[in-house]
């Protein structure tokens, strides 16, 4: 049972890949791209997720827009069983859940003119009214400040910040409940970077969306997070409130980012080693072969995310505790 | 500093298109000294990557060239083909962004390596089987041994780009051009390519130049910075000079716009505006349409780069150094 705060919840999502056979006589293999994920978004707040490439974090996207189906678990999103849902539904549901992609080269068709682009969810729902449709693109356009003459000209006459706006103005179109933005800035440059967070900070505070906000830059993320979501191969490995897990991070590889994100001036000593390969995970914690603290207990067993410190703060670690403070010094 | 390695002087490039042209640098002037690191950032369309392809010679044929390239004593513009092909690689070397496009992927990673080093290297034929071993331990791989007979497609992306630095490094170039070397990658795997670009340069005394839209990166590496906006140099200094007091208004601003983490603001600073269109004609100061100082001046009248030696400004209100 979800209350009604809550806009999405995952429970226990896995989703496993399977690989060709390794050879002809070889066995099925299949790689875990996502392990036992689950977490709760509130309206209006935004989770922010980071890790590195094949950390899980746009499988994690990929699931909640339903384009790809988990092999465990369930997804709510406004209370609804994301996997139970009729395609009628489903087209219901699109009306409340939108998305912003990394790429606005590949998202966008470079032919299409930018007033029908931005209404063209609203189209797609049954929206067929010219003159409502066009007052809502100048409408949006100025939303995310593009002018209004912008509505004639076709898309590859745009800029990459501006086209991540159109993309933000289309996502906006149907009023939706919850963005899902996978790495909408990583693309762009840092003077345009800092316009688009700050669009999409106001629209959050004006409009009362709830955004999923997936990036691989720490100070970015942190800067739109309400809860901040830690992703190492496939799994949480730290989730709590975003000031909270940045003030003291309980997982040494929060720690790290933390440490590199930070350092301005020198560069971070290299943390041993790349993280493992997904086709024969090992056992134990999946971070001990780069992490200074391993024990023997890390070699064994995988660590559950449990509570550290404060309210709503979890962390995997054996060894985590309130003294792991000292790690992002 | 050492001995001037790379002097560029009065560099202009001009691509030529079907409707109009783009002048994609604009005189620029700047010099390197021998085992220096110099990291130039601005944004994209700026200028930076069409810098480094000039001092390599890889431009498009539609590029047009003003300007002299001084490398050694050579200038790189007058140079032949055939000739330049030599400094290609040996003289000068390469890391670009996306790795896999400088990695053959039919070839396994000790082909590629062997080749290098027989002919750009002068390796004898003997040898080269152990030499690829150590170019790949130099650089940190893991059970080199065995990535030796793998093709590039089995290695990720940061092992890719150590791949691509070994090689570079085993020619032990003077002149070391990166474009964006750690964009794609990683942040914890981006310290540790740092790492390597600064052994290089402390093992081997190679000067780097390194191309970059991530003012962090230059920060922890470089000794000086280059600011380029519009196809010009806007300031440049030494590295924490220019970070802690920018002096032209686009470096302050650019600066400014990076979130850092520590202090939580609702409201990131923005410069407002955009780049301005390259296939005009810009008259006056390039960044005048954004900046918050700008006078009429600034809307007529381009300011040079100016300042004592090292550290230089093209601003119009900044305290003259002339």
């Amino acid at each position: 049972m979800t209350d009604e705060t809550t806009v999405v919840e995952f429970k226990g999502v896995t989703k496993r890949f399977k690989l060709p056979r390794a050879g002809f006589f070889g066995g099925s293999r299949c790689v875990t791209a996502l392990d036992d994920v689950s977490f709760k978004v509130a309206r209006g707040t935004t989770l922010g997720v980071v890790g590195e490439s094949g950390s899980g974090k746009s499988t994690l996207a990929r699931i909640l827009l339903r384009l790809e189906t988990p092999s465990a678990g369930t997804v709510e999103v406004v209370g609804q069983d994301l996997f139970a849902l009729s395609l009628d539904e489903l087209r219901a549901l699109r009306r409340r859940v939108q998305a912003v992609f990394q790429d606005p080269y590949g998202s966008l068709n470079p032919r299409q003119r930018v007033g029908s682009i931005v209404v063209e969810p609203l189209v797609a729902q049954g929206q067929r009214d010219k003159l409502a449709l066009r007052s809502r693109a100048q409408e949006l356009l100025a939303m995310v400040g593009l002018p209004e003459r912008a509505l004639g000209q076709p898309v590859h006459e745009f800029s990459g910040g501006q086209r991540q706006r159109i993309a933000i103005a289309r996502a906006l179109s149907v009023k939706p409940e919850l963005i899902v933005l996978d790495e909408p800035t990583s693309s762009l440059d840092v003077s345009i970077r800092a316009q688009i967070l700050n669009i999409l900070k106001t629209l959050q505070r004006e409009l009362r969306i709830s955004y999923v906000f997936i990036g691989h830059d720490l100070q970015t993320v942190r800067f739109m997070s309400t809860t901040l979501c830690v992703m190492y191969f496939g799994r949480i490995v730290e989730i709590g409130p975003a000031a909270e897990v940045f003030a003291c991070p309980a997982h040494p590889y929060t720690g790290m980012l933390l440490r590199i994100a930070r350092s301005r001036d020198a560069i971070v000593p290299a943390p041993v080693g790349e993280p493992p390969d997904p086709v024969t995970p090992p056992q134990g914690c999946a971070f001990r072969s780069r992490c200074q603290r391993a024990t023997s207990v890390c070699e064994t067993l995988e660590p559950p995310l449990r509570g550290v410190g404060g309210a709503h703060h979890y962390a995997a670690c054996h060894n985590a505790g309130a003294r792991v403070n000292s790690l992002a010094r | 500093m050492n001995a001037e390695l790379l002097k560029i002087e009065g560099l202009s490039v001009t691509f030529r298109g079907a409707r109009n042209d783009l002048y994609a640098l604009r005189d620029v002037s700047f010099s390197i000294g021998g085992g220096e690191m110099v990291g130039i950032v601005g944004e994209s369309g700026c200028g930076k990557s069409t810098l480094l392809a000039a001092v390599s010679r890889t431009l498009p044929a539609s590029a047009k060239i003003d300007g002299r390239i001084v490398f050694e004593g050579t200038d790189l513009t007058a140079l032949s083909e055939t000739a330049m092909r030599q400094m290609r690689g040996r003289k000068i070397g390469t890391i670009v962004q996306n790795p896999m496009t400088a990695l053959d992927p039919l070839f396994t990673i000790g082909n590629q390596i062997e080749e290098v080093l027989k002919h750009r290297a002068g390796a004898a034929r003997e040898s080269v089987g152990r030499l690829a071993l150590d170019a790949l331990q130099s650089v940190q791989i893991a059970a080199p041994k065995s990535r030796l007979k793998q093709y590039p497609h089995q290695l990720s992306g940061g092992m890719r780009q150590r791949v691509l630095i070994a090689m570079n490094a085993c020619c032990r170039p003077k002149l070391l051009l990166a474009d964006e070397p750690t964009t794609a990658l990683d942040v914890t795997v981006q310290e540790s390519i740092l790492q390597l670009f600064q052994a290089i340069r402390h093992e081997q005394g190679a000067s780097i130049i390194l191309v970059t839209h991530d003012l962090g990166v230059v920060r922890k590496l470089c000794d000086r910075v280059l600011v380029m906006y519009a196809g010009r140099i806007v300031e440049q200094g030494q590295v924490p000079d220019v970070f802690d007091a920018p002096m032209h208004p686009y470096t302050r601003a650019l600066v400014r716009s990076i979130p850092s983490g520590n202090d939580h603001p609702d409201e990131l600073y923005a410069i407002p505006g955009q780049v301005p269109d390259l296939t005009r004609n810009i008259v006056g100061c390039a960044f005048a349409q954004r900046c918050e100082i700008a006078t009429s001046r600034c809307h007529q009248h381009t300011p040079d780069l100016t300042g004592p030696d090292l550290r230089r400004v093209a601003c119009w209100e900044q305290p003259r150094h002339d």
